[in-house]
């Protein structure tokens, strides 16, 4: 599996460990930084909220995704690995 | 496996079951989309007379297509490719042989009703959770896409027509008098009455609906809207004016009516009003631990003994229906504060327990109003509160939690608005800038366009969040932005109040930058809040 190179493995894991306790078991394993929230991780904008709480609260600091959301052009790009690069850019 | 909608030929009968995988409500996806039309194909070609299109979840028919598709959708190829295929879907319902009819339960919003438009027929529970409600235009501040401004007016006339684009929510005895529901069913029996409606039908020889022309009607005026909604009501009213227009054809309405969509949603208002959404649900979420979608099956309140505030909550809670509420009398008033005309002050909880929150009412007479619960302990978990917030949200008031303490928040902002703008001439600078202020506020406020009022009353709610923000009567800075949309209604064009504060140059700024911040942090931890 290919990385990206600006990838915060850091954060990567604070991501999947959020998103961990949002999708089902059997899904756990969907969890790579190329995977979109959307089609592969079938969050929606409520579970979105849900991801927002947990993030708050293993970071200690707010977030606020709608930056997130909206800086995207398309929705397949809503990525876990861009999740993670847009949280650390804002640390 | 199916991601959303199943179907079953009984008895001749076509019935699509929307019921959207993983999600606590419905939620009307492309993925959706294709299934409803595979689904719809084979049925008819199976040689279905009558097509059902109904809800698997309880208390959602539909409530949306997907915020987070809206707001990460910037590339034109792709979104408008999606919007097709969700387009083409609801125009091979609306152009199915067969009679189609929607069996409403439960909220139905947006897409959702733009869907049901689509059926020849529409029956609705009479239940508190069967709202009608297009929340494009109010909500996210940008032009429907499936139809409605389209068919609204031509079911329901331009006057009703526009009322419902405009964001007002409607419950299913109404929906039922301004012609948008066909046949109203008590709440348990909606399958009885869709198999007599059938029956009906049937006896009748399966008749497609064919639409009377409505009466002519003019629109209320757009003047008293909220300055910044303005152009974008105007763009709505110019479309849904289309079909009175000579040699109308639907096809052209949708194409226009798409193009405002995509002119609209990549409009930095629109990006904002959306952003309002996770607001809104991240205040939910700290409120009462989650910002799914749960339904209690019955719920018992106490509240203060043959008071006024008893009376007034109870007849509220009969006219909105709520099923499994009962009221009993006991326990005292936590806050005696009654600084807000027509508001009340009660305590709510469950028999025997002397009081589970106590309860501020204001604005009962608006048509969503404000209610804020103060649970007893900031320490303790409260269980009840979720099952609480969830009725008083389903039934359309607007609860707002927060840990004051001696004195409402509620009425602290209150009083604040009173010293930076009562009695000044400024209701016309505060509706220009968007402000949606509750009649008992408007009337607080003399007319005039008074330079500086809006700007003014901004700050004076910034830094009276701020301090509750500080003193830990708020936990999150999304529980400030909530009530001062609630209370106020600031505008959501301009995303929450605190960070439109932090982005300005007035004094507050910095203070509401931090608290942005700081808030969090203290609620993260979980940890007692300190003093100023």
């Amino acid at each position: 599996m290919v990385r990206s190179r600006r990838q915060d493995p850091e954060l990567f894991q604070d991501v999947r460990d959020a998103l961990v306790a949002l999708v089902p078991r059997r899904m756990r394993a969907r969890i790579t930084p190329e995977a979109s929230i959307l089609a592969d991780l079938g969050l929606d904008s409520l579970k979105v909220v849900e991801l927002t709480m947990l993030l708050e609260k293993q970071l200690g600091r707010p977030v606020f995704l709608p930056e997130w959301i909206a800086s995207v052009d398309d929705p397949a790009d809503l990525t876990v690995g861009s999740l993670a690069r847009f949280l650390s850019e804002r640390k | 496996m199916s991601a959303g909608c199943t179907g079953a030929l009984r008895g001749g009968v076509l019935h699509l079951t929307l019921d959207s995988r993983g999600s606590s409500v419905n939620v009307f996806s492309p993925a959706v989309a294709l299934e409803l039309e595979k689904e719809l194909q084979s049925g008819l070609a199976a040689g279905a007379r009558a097509v059902v299109l109904r809800s698997g979840k309880r208390g959602s028919f539909v409530n949306g297509v997907g915020l987070l598709l809206a707001a990460s959708s910037h590339d034109e190829g792709a979104a408008m490719e999606r919007a097709r295929t969700l387009q083409r879907c609801y125009e091979r319902l609306a152009s199915a042989p067969v009679p189609t009819v929607a069996a409403i339960s439960g909220n139905c919003y947006g897409c959702g009703l733009e869907l049901a438009l689509t059926c020849d027929y529409r029956l609705a529970a009479d239940g508190y959770d069967t709202h009608f409600y297009m929340p494009e235009l109010r909500d996210y501040a940008f032009i429907p896409l499936f139809g409605g401004t389209q068919r609204l007016p031509r079911l329901l006339g331009l006057r009703q027509g526009m009322r419902l684009l405009l964001g007002e929510r409607i419950g299913a005895g109404e929906a039922a008098r301004v012609g948008l529901v066909d046949r109203l069913a008590p709440k348990a029996d909606l399958d009885r009455e869709l198999r007599s409606f059938l029956r009906d039908l049937g006896a009748r020889g399966w008749p497609k609906r064919t639409l009377a022309v409505p009466r002519p009607s003019a629109p209320e005026p757009l003047e008293t809207l909220p300055g910044p909604e303005r152009p974008l009501a105007e763009e709505a009213l110019r479309l849904a004016r289309l079909p009175s227009s000579p040699g109308y054809r639907l096809e052209d309405g949708l194409r226009r009516e798409l193009e405002g969509f995509w002119r609209s949603v990549g409009s930095q208002q629109s990006t904002r009003a959306m952003s309002f959404f996770f607001v809104r649900q991240a205040a939910k979420a700290h409120a009462i631990g989650s910002a799914s979608y749960a339904r209690p099956e019955r719920l018992t309140l106490a509240a203060q003994p043959r008071s006024p505030a008893l009376r007034k909550l109870s007849k509220l809670l009969r006219e909105r229906r709520l099923p499994g509420i009962e009221l009993r009398a006991r326990g005292p008033i936590a806050f005696a504060a009654k600084k807000v005309r027509g508001s009340f002050t009660c305590v709510l909880g469950p028999p025997g327990s002397g009081g589970e929150c106590a309860a501020c009412l204001l604005f009962p007479e608006e048509q969503i109003p404000v209610i804020e619960l103060v649970p007893p302990s900031p320490s303790r978990p409260w269980r009840r509160g979720a099952a609480l917030f969830q009725v008083l949200e389903q039934a359309g008031f607007a609860p707002v939690v927060t840990r004051a303490r001696g004195r409402f928040v509620s009425e602290r902002l209150i009083t604040a608005f009173r010293d930076a703008v009562g009695g000044h001439p400024a209701r016309d600078a505060l509706l220009g800038f968007g402000f949606r202020l509750p009649r008992a506020l408007r009337q607080r406020v003399a007319p005039g366009a008074e330079e500086g009022a809006a700007d003014r009353l901004v700050q004076a709610l910034a830094r009276e969040c701020v301090r509750a923000l500080d003193e830990g009567e708020l936990t999150h800075p999304s529980q400030a932005d909530l009530l001062a949309h609630a209370l106020f209604g600031f505008p959501v064009i301009h995303g929450g109040l605190l960070r439109y504060a932090a982005e300005g140059a007035s004094p507050i700024a910095p203070a509401a930058a931090r608290a942005l911040g700081r808030a969090v942090r203290r609620s993260a931890s979980g940890s007692e809040p300190q003093g100023p």
